[in-house]
């Protein structure tokens, strides 16, 4: 997906569909729904994906702030939450019975990321500070000069340690390592 | 105790519809800081949700909040970081009624600090830090100057959105010298 028009949006929102993609021709039922869990966490993760982007291209002014476009992402990223659920819960209901799904840990992740993109959600906006929707114009000069400043800049002491607690000990375990 | 250890701030990370951001979006500022409350409620939720922004409230050791401060991984200032992503500081504040006790230079410590951990985890990432800074905010600019960084762009860019007001950017290193 290239625009954020509402036609390709919906085009999108229509295609990111479990039940499209649901038989892997394997004609085996626990390693279709396998696959199914693997198809729907791949949809959550692209569905959230493609929204991020979206939000990231009205916050730059790039793209212009549709609602309607807004109201069919939300709707679908409901859908998908609750498809997804679903079938989670049926996963549960026969894995023992079954075999162990390979896909339902993806799809365990896909979904918390979902929820919580979902219960996050932020209407995109134009951003108010300079540095997301204007690009500074410099001559090829001031753009040399730019990167020789950039270049003059000393880096921390080498006996540097951040002076939160927290930030310090993953350091420590970092350097340690 | 020294002063100097009951000022201690700590940190907490945060998102947008928590008691402690509503706290600190009703903080009120003077008309020429009015940009802090529209950043933090238009730009810094969308950072988060979007991007790869966070948030962090400082509390003191009496629990007070005295101020936030955000960090985002972005590619805003690509052009100054090999085209690729990098940190950049989109917006730190103090307490409007807590100034003058140290705790914007402690907030600005922890996000570089911070930007410098997650540097340290990836040496291969950028290791510039970014920010912006309107010219006429003079304070903070002297407290970014302090802490190392430096003007980059030659000249202030006016901002059309902003009836022209001028902006800087500004950038520090943030990778560490070998031993």
């Amino acid at each position: 997906m290239t625009t954020f028009d509402l036609a390709n949006v919906r085009e999108f929102t229509t295609g990111v569909d479990l039940l499209n993609e649901c038989d892997n021709g394997e004609g085996m039922e626990c390693a279709n729904f396998d696959f199914l869990l693997g198809h729907s966490a791949e949809c959550c993760n692209v569905f959230v994906e493609t929204v991020r982007r979206w939000g990231r291209e009205v916050f730059a002014g790039r793209v212009a702030y549709d609602a309607e476009v807004e109201n069919l992402f939300k709707q679908r990223g409901h859908n998908l939450h609750a498809e997804a659920l679903g079938l989670l819960d049926k996963a549960h209901g026969i894995e023992i019975s079954c075999f162990e799904f390979d896909h339902q840990p993806d799809l365990q992740i896909a979904v918390l990321s979902l929820d919580e993109f979902l219960r996050g959600w932020v209407t995109p906006r134009l951003a108010v500070s300079p540095s997301a929707r204007l690009r500074p114009e410099q001559t090829p000069e001031q753009f040399e000069n730019s990167l020789r400043r950039l270049e003059s800049l000393s880096p921390l002491p080498a006996d540097w340690e951040p002076a939160a607690p927290d930030q310090r000990s993953m350091y420590r375990r970092l350097r340690n390592a | 105790m020294s002063t100097e250890d009951q000022r201690q701030i700590q940190a907490h990370d945060i998102r947008r519809g928590t008691a402690e951001y509503d706290e600190i979006l009703n903080w009120r500022y003077s008309d020429d800081e009015a940009f802090v409350s529209r950043l933090l409620k238009n730009d810094i939720p969308q950072r988060i949700q979007y991007k790869n922004g966070s948030l962090w409230v400082y509390r003191d050791r009496n629990n007070v909040l005295v101020g936030f401060g955000s960090l985002d991984f972005c590619d805003e200032y690509a052009q100054f970081a090999n085209d690729g992503p990098h940190p950049y500081i989109p917006l730190l504040a103090v307490n409007p009624s807590m100034r003058g006790h140290g705790y914007g230079k402690q907030i600005l410590n922890h996000l570089i600090d911070q930007a410098a951990l997650v540097w340290a985890y990836n040496p291969q990432s950028c290791d510039r830090l970014f920010l912006d800074v309107y010219t006429t905010n003079k304070t903070a600019i002297g407290l970014y100057q302090r802490f190392g960084f430096i003007e980059i762009n030659g000249e202030p860019i006016p901002d059309p959105d902003q009836g022209g007001e001028t902006y800087i950017i500004m950038a520090r290193r943030i990778s560490i010298a070998q031993r």
